[in-house]
């Protein structure tokens, strides 16, 4: 993992997802829902890159950058929760064809149901999203992951061609460095 | 170096807001000042897009009824400026409070909540809590304003001040899940219109009252276009308490014996540095509550469209300047 490149691109995706990202949010009966491009960022570091320990590292990272644009309580979650997403989905790789749309679609649902649902229980808990609305959280969170992982094969294919500049040792199947 | 980063994170979750937000606070002016730049083309990207999907329309017609309903405003804003004046006795010989400018520069990455980081901070004395507005100006946008025109706008509340920082704070909408505030709601009578609601008298008992606006109704073209032309008079207010719920913002547990209908106004509470309210939105809609019949939940929709918010005012009180 070439670090350095990897903080930039993820600065530019904080950048991005602060303000022109909100183009692409929609209204729906359940809120707004808008797509993640860190966690889509996730994703891909997760199901491309060889070393675990490169993945964890990346995956805490963006989940912190999330983490740090955010108000209120709880904050460190994200980063944890990235963090166990990136590893659930780092060790189910093997059994799929990463190239595959379908295959990034199905992860990208996984990890995003994961943290944002898990999120959201957190946020409810602690009192800073009201209880009574835990329904519509609940489907707006699955709104969410439903479109951040509809436009995760994009943003993969963007970042495969970057993959030279980011990654060291591009992954295949079988050929995981622990 | 994992576990050690994990440790970092769950020292974050468990200290207090203030202690565990500083890193969000000190990275912020690495993302304000091209955030800036961003929420420009948002706003705009948003407003031609509304243009072409007919959410702001200006054909000739709209243009037309536009020029009509200044005519109207105008002679509204005369009533207006002499109610002002009127305040201003009230008030005194100065303001208790000013408008400091600022601009949305970013908003948050989850929409789970309805915040945006405004240009302002603890450098310019802004403080939790302080109320942010906007202000509607009714103009056709192919008529150009002479400069320095002084303009009699509209103030609007679109949300309070959260978690300052040195130069940006977070500004929590009217419609974030975890904002309630107290407020008045307003029962309107429209020009034409005539309605009965009931009134709490002087030893609480209820009692039936009538109110009959004669105030000519506004037809351009021989057909009513909008409600914005002809003096809608309130009729009394009723204290509530506003949640946002996400996508609008909630009035729940209101008693029905109100009779709120559409239209109806929503305005902040009276305090010492505001003696009277700020419009914040209008009623859509009511629902009967499923526990108790008796009670309604008001459903009241923001005057401006919050999700292409651009410039922003905080209110804070005068004489905070230099403490």
């Amino acid at each position: 993992m070439r670090w350095i490149y990897f903080l930039l691109i993820t600065y530019a995706a904080v950048l991005i997802q602060t303000t022109v990202g909100q183009v692409l949010w929609l209204p729906t009966p359940a809120g707004w829902i808008a797509p993640v491009f860190l966690a889509a960022m996730a994703v891909f570091v997760a199901m491309f890159v060889r070393s675990r320990l490169d993945v964890l590292l990346a995956a805490w990272t963006l989940g912190m950058a999330t983490d740090l644009t955010l108000s209120g309580p709880g904050m460190g979650l994200l980063a944890l929760l990235f963090l166990a997403g990136a590893w659930g989905v780092f060790n189910l790789r093997e059994a799929f064809f990463c190239e595959r749309v379908a295959t990034q679609v199905i992860m990208a649902l996984l990890f995003c149901l994961f943290v944002f649902e898990a999120w959201a229980v957190y946020q409810v808990l602690l009192g800073d999203l009201p209880g009574g609305q835990f329904a519509r959280l609940a489907l707006q969170a699955a709104g969410i992951s439903v479109y951040t992982a509809a436009l995760t094969p994009l943003i993969c294919a963007a970042l495969r061609r970057m993959q030279r500049v980011l990654l060291s040792f591009p992954t295949g199947r079988g050929r995981e460095r622990r | 170096m994992l576990a050690g980063l994990c440790l970092l994170s769950v020292v974050c979750m468990v200290l207090p807001v203030r202690h565990a937000r500083w890193p969000s606070r000190a990275l912020r002016p690495a993302l304000a000042p091209i955030g800036d730049a961003g929420m420009y083309l948002t706003t705009r990207m948003r407003g031609r897009l509304g243009e072409l999907t007919g959410r702001e329309a200006e054909g000739p017609e709209v243009v037309g009824h536009l020029n009509h309903a200044l005519r109207q405003t105008l002679e509204q804003q005369l009533e207006e400026l002499s109610e002002l004046r009127r305040w201003r006795g009230v008030l005194g010989d100065e303001f208790l409070c000013r408008l400091v400018p600022a601009r949305v520069v970013g908003v948050e990455p989850l929409p789970m909540r309805d915040r945006r980081v405004v240009s302002a901070g603890a450098d310019r004395q802004v403080r939790g809590g302080d109320l942010v507005t906007t202000r509607r100006v009714l103009h056709p946008i192919g008529v150009a304003l002479p400069p320095e025109l002084a303009v009699l706008g509209r103030n609007a509340v679109v949300g309070r001040i959260l978690d300052p920082a040195a130069h940006t704070a977070t500004l929590q909408l009217v419609t974030d899940p975890s904002f309630s505030m107290p407020g008045q709601l307003w029962r309107m009578v429209g020009p034409g219109q005539k309605r009965t609601v009931h009134v709490e008298g002087p030893r609480g008992a209820w009692a039936e009252h009538t109110d009959h606006n004669r105030g000519a109704v506004a037809r351009p073209a021989g057909r009513l276009v909008g409600r914005a032309p002809g003096k809608f008079r309130p009729f009394g207010s009723i204290p509530v308490r506003m949640e946002g719920d996400g996508r609008q913002i909630a009035l729940a547990h209101v008693p029905e014996k109100h009779q709120i209908a559409p239209g109806d106004f929503l305005t902040t509470d009276v305090s010492e540095l505001l003696p009277f309210g700020i419009p914040i939105g209008y009623v859509e809609r009511t629902e009967r509550e499923t526990g108790d019949a008796h009670f309604v939940r008001v459903f009241v929709k923001p005057l401006d469209e919050l999700d292409s918010l651009r410039r922003v005012y905080v209110i804070q009180p005068i004489d905070r300047e230099g403490k």
